[in-house]
Order: structure tokens, then sequence, then C-alpha cells
């Protein structure tokens, strides 16, 4: 259970990871 | 401090400055995919590699598709190694038939050596199999330090690149990093050790005979007898080497470095220290000549050496002095004694190596250790936890130490700007406001993990001061040496503190997996956004990056950004610890 919960965790923060690329990515498109 | 001591750490860093320049001029060779000395050996198996995974070397990558790519790559290595660490008791080379490890501590190791940290909250000769070592922990110690190489080289191509949207193919990188650097030294530097008597075999352990036995009590509280000895062994030169090189520090055994088996002599010793160094020194001149103004490479090495030093005399100097608690004792250093703290210390590397070595270990991320820094005298052991604290970009790690001194590069040259009421420009590209946004993102994150999680551990006392075994000063400086590690990859422990229960376990592993994942990639969105950029020529107002002026500029950003982000910390800390130990507390 355990295994599958630390699997389950680094997939999402794997995932969290690729979102911030994207959102930096963005981010240049701003003007602040 | 003595003579003997002071000649011994010169030589050390003229031997890293006389390397520097081949090993950068190499470096640079092997990513710009020029000739080599060892093309006829290295260039089929590269092509097989990519064959076999269909990867066409000539296709260019924009920054997030490099990011995606690393992020792909180490999430794989990252549950194979998982699941290794998990499997072993059913996996071959296991011939002490140890169990699965637990699934907090895989899960941090896990992550630990795949982020380059190597932490390590269990004793590796008891817990982990010759398979785990080699093929679970050994490999990542290769390929997180080629991930670091891939990354500064990216960075530096989008100094270097105009008007690109491209910095580089993640795979070819990685895979010259691993085949031309990270693999052929390592093999030259696992023979050395093994002359020098590191231990290499996949032998089980030796049980052998006490001389003389030793008293113990019993578990049922009776005296007993302790008459063997288990002599715990494996393949540790293999390891030991990439494990210097690749600035991991993970040991095969728990005591690190300062164990015969892993560092038997003041050589093996030497070479280990030089071996952390070599890279990042080298990759200053790869700056140098990829940019195509090699004294810009030499001033930012320039900054790193300065730093250096003024660590290295610290602690040095802090170490050379006994407790001045310790009234009527002559600590006074003379040819049948070593003087001064030899807490923690091997006898056999004394007090000027063990300064020496705990300030280089902490100026890279590498995190192996030859003495123990808890032992170390309160201002002695600043000097580690503050070298963590600026970064880890005096040499830094494997690449990471590169590409967080350009982030520096890139404040130094902003504050430069503000000086003169001008846009800034780092050699011809203008440093404009997603370039500042992303680095104070990269410079934000991590005090915000060190801090965050010191201050929950030290305000939850459930969580973080249960496993704590000093009180006071000194153990907040545990805790706050711990994130710090963490959060900057590099792995040491202060020790003093048990980190292998379930707060610090998954704690340590967030603040490790963010400091590596979260601070890369803004990293690479300026490489990005540099690539992208036109060069401006440079006119009366440009300031200059390849003078001792910037040197000293960009010395003095690091030392200010880390003093007001660390200073009030610091002061409850080792700095408060030393000024009660004047007045006669000790913790």
């Amino acid at each position: 259970m355990l295994d599958l919960v630390a699997v389950i965790s680094l997939t999402c923060a794997f995932g969290l990871a690729v979102v911030y690329v994207y959102g930096c990515e963005r981010l240049k498109g701003t003007r602040s | 401090m003595t003579l003997n001591g002071w000649l011994q750490i010169a030589l050390f860093i003229a031997v890293v400055l006389l390397l520097a320049k081949p090993m950068g001029s190499y470096m640079t060779a092997v990513f710009e995919r020029r000739k080599t000395f060892l093309d006829s050996i290295l260039k089929p198996c590269e092509l097989a590699l990519y064959r076999a995974t269909g990867i066409n070397p000539d296709e260019e990558m924009r920054w997030t598709q490099y990011a995606v790519a690393m992020l792909v790559f180490s999430a794989a290595t990252l549950i194979l190694t998982y699941l290794v660490e998990r499997l072993q008791a059913h996996l071959p080379w296991n011939p002490q038939h140890l169990p699965g490890v637990e699934p907090s501590l895989a899960l941090n190791t896990a992550i630990s050596f795949t982020t380059n940290t190597n932490w390590q909250a269990y004793t590796p000769e008891s817990t982990m199999s010759y398979l785990t070592q080699m093929l679970g922990l050994a490999t990542h110690n290769f390929w997180s330090a080629a991930v670091g190489l891939a990354l500064a080289i990216a960075f530096v191509r989008g100094i270097a690149r105009k008007e690109m949207k491209t910095i580089g193919n993640f795979w070819v990188d990685l895979t010259r990093g691993t085949l031309w650097i990270l693999l052929p030294i390592s093999i030259v530097f696992s023979l050395a050790l093994v002359s020098q008597g590191v231990v290499q075999n996949l032998r089980p352990y030796d049980t052998v005979k006490l001389v003389e036995s030793q008293a113990a009590t019993g578990g049922n509280g009776r005296p007993s007898a302790i008459t063997t000895q288990t002599i715990a062994q494996g393949p540790v030169a293999s390891q030991e080497a990439i494990k210097m090189l690749g600035t991991n520090g993970g040991g095969f055994f728990n005591a690190n470095s300062s164990h015969p088996f892993e560092n038997p002599t003041p050589l093996s010793n030497f070479l280990q220290m030089v071996s952390i160094f070599l890279l990042p020194a080298g990759l200053c001149i790869t700056l140098g000549q990829m940019v195509k103004a090699p004294k810009h490479g030499w001033a930012v090495l320039g900054a790193m050496v300065v730093l250096w030093f003024a660590g290295t005399l610290t602690a040095y100097w802090a170490e050379s002095h006994a407790n001045p608690l310790l009234h009527h004792v002559d600590a006074k250093a003379s040819q049948l004694q070593s003087g001064g703290n030899m807490e923690g210390k091997e006898v056999r590397f004394g007090i000027a190596n063990s300064a020496l070595f705990a300030t280089v270990t902490t100026d890279a991320s590498c995190g192996a250790v030859n003495s123990m820094h808890d032992s170390f005298m309160p201002l002695g052991g600043l000097v580690p936890l503050t070298n963590i604290l600026l970064g880890e970009v005096v040499f830094g790690g494997v690449g990471a130490g590169l590409y967080g001194m350009l982030i520096f590069v890139v404040m130094a040259v902003f504050i430069a700007g503000l000086m003169v009421g001008r846009t800034p420009e780092y050699l011809g590209k203008k440093i404009e406001s997603f370039d500042v946004q992303m680095a104070m993102l990269y410079l934000l994150i991590f005090p915000l993990l060190i801090l965050g999680f010191a201050s929950i551990s030290v305000l939850m006392p459930n969580l973080g001061l249960s496993s704590l075994a000093n009180r006071g000063p000194h153990g907040l400086g545990e805790i706050l040496y711990a994130y710090a590690s963490a959060t900057g990859n590099n792995g040491s422990a202060f020790a003093g503190l048990s980190a292998n229960t379930h707060w610090y376990n998954y704690s340590l592993a967030t603040a490790m997996f963010f400091g590596r994942f979260m601070m890369i990639i803004p990293m690479l969105a300026i490489a990005g956004n540099l690539a992208n950029k036109k060069i401006v020529p440079a006119s009366s107002g440009t300031f200059p990056v390849t003078t001792p002026l910037f040197t000293v500029l960009l010395t003095a950003v690091i030392l200010i950004v880390g003093a007001l982000t660390f200073f009030p910390v610091l002061s409850l800390g080792p700095i408060l610890e030393h000024l009660l130990m004047r007045s006669g507390h000790l913790f």
C-alpha cells in the first residue's frame, strides 16, 4: 500500500514539475 | 595551524588550478562534439545507444523540451531505484540476506540519489545489498552528475547562442557526459584508490575473532563479552571514485570517507579532495571557451577560489584551537600530538586535511565526510553550514555549481546595471525582467524550503525534536544543517540527528526533490530566454565581466544574498553556541 502511495506521489510530483515548466514559459509572455 | 598544514592546502589548490584548463578544454571538446582521443572507443558505443533508444542526436531541443526530458529521465531512474531497494531481498548479490528497505527510507534514498544529494538516513553496510549499492545507488552517482553536467552546458549554450530557440539535446549531453567524462576518469580513479587499499570485491562479510574480547551489556542487562567482529566489505572502490568525482558523497560505509576501506591513506584523501573540485573547476574554463570569453571563466573561477580560501582559513583556524573549557590541557601541535580539536577526526588525516575536506565537500555539493562535522568547534562547524547556505556555488556540484554561480552572475550584472542606471548586459545579452524574475525564483525557493522545514521541525516537538540528540543552539544547528544539506543536494550530515524517522524521511525527501527540480527549471528558463536574444555590441557603459572588479562584485553579491537570508538563523545557532561556549555552556 505504501509503495503505491510512493509511486503515485512521485508521479504527481514530477507532473507538478512539468506544469511548473510550462508555467514559467507562459510567464515569459506577460509583462510585470 | 602549522606550516605543514598550509603547504598541503597550497598543494591541493595548485593541483586543482593546474588541472582546470586541460579538464575544461576536454569538456568543451566533448560537448561541442569535436574530436577527442577517446572517440575511437566511445563513438561506436554512443551511436549504438542512440540507435537502441531511437534518439536523433542532431535534433535540438527548446528549453521546455530539455526540462521535460530531464524530468522523464529522473522519474524513470528514481522509480527503478525505489523498486530495487524494496525488492532487494528477492534479487541477486545479497550475500548478507538483507531484507527489503522500509518504504519511507526507500523513497528518501531513491530521491536522495536521483537528486545528487546522497543523504543517507541509514547504515549502508547493514541496509543495502551489493546489487542495491551498484544498480540502485552507484548508477545514480553517474546519472545525477551527468544530468548536472548537461544542465550546466545547456545554460552555457544559452549564453553563447544568439537568436536561437534551442539549447542542445538533453539525451546527447547526458550520454556524452557519462561516456566521455565520468566513466573514463572513474575507471582510472578507482584503480588509483585500489592501489591505496580501498576494497573492491563481492564477498560476504568476514567474521573475525578479536585479539582481546570487549566487555558489553547484553539485551537482558547482564554483562557479556564480545569476541568477534564483522568486517563489512564489497564493491567499494568502483563506487568511491564516482562518489567523489560526481560530487555525490554517498558512502559505501556509514563512516563514509573516514572509513579505512573507503579512504585509507593521506594520498587517497588528497586524490578524493582533488576529484571533488576537478569537474567544477574545469567547467569554469569550459564556460569561458564556449562563450568565447576565456577571461570570464577565470574571473568566475577566481570568485570561487576567494570564497574557498575564506572557508578553509576559518575552519582550519577554528579547529586548530582546542575547546577553551578543557583547562590545563596542552593543545599545542607537536611531533607527538596534533593539537587543537581532534574530536571526530581521523589521526591519519589530522586537522588541516579534516578542515580542508569539510570545506571542499560543502563548497561543492559532495557531502562525503572524512571527519564528523558535528564535532567541529562552533565556528568550525559554521563553515560547512555556511558553504551550503551560500547555495554551493563555490566550485559547487558537478554542473550544479556552475549554473548556480551563473544565477549569481545574472544578479551581479543586474545590480551593476542598477548602480549605473542602464539596462544590465551579460556578454552582450540584455538582462530583462523575465531573467531577473526567474533568477529570483531560483534564489527564493532555496531559503523557503530550508527555513520552512526547519521551523516546522523546531516548533513541532513530536515531529522534529524527538530524535534530536542535542538541545539549544547546537540542536538548532543540527536541524538547520539537515534541511540545508537536503535542499542544497549536499547530503552530508551534521550528525546528532537521527533522521530515519517518518517525518525526517518524508520532509527531507521533499526538500531534496524541490531543491533540485524547482531550482533547475527557472535556471533552464533563463537559458532558453538568453539563447533567443540578440547580441548587443559592448559600449563604454557595459560592465566588463572579465576583470578582478567583476570577481569582487560577484563575491560580494553571493555573500550579501547569503548573509541577508541566513544570518538571523545562524546567529541563533552556531554563533550563539560559540558565544555561550566562551561563557562556559556546552550543548
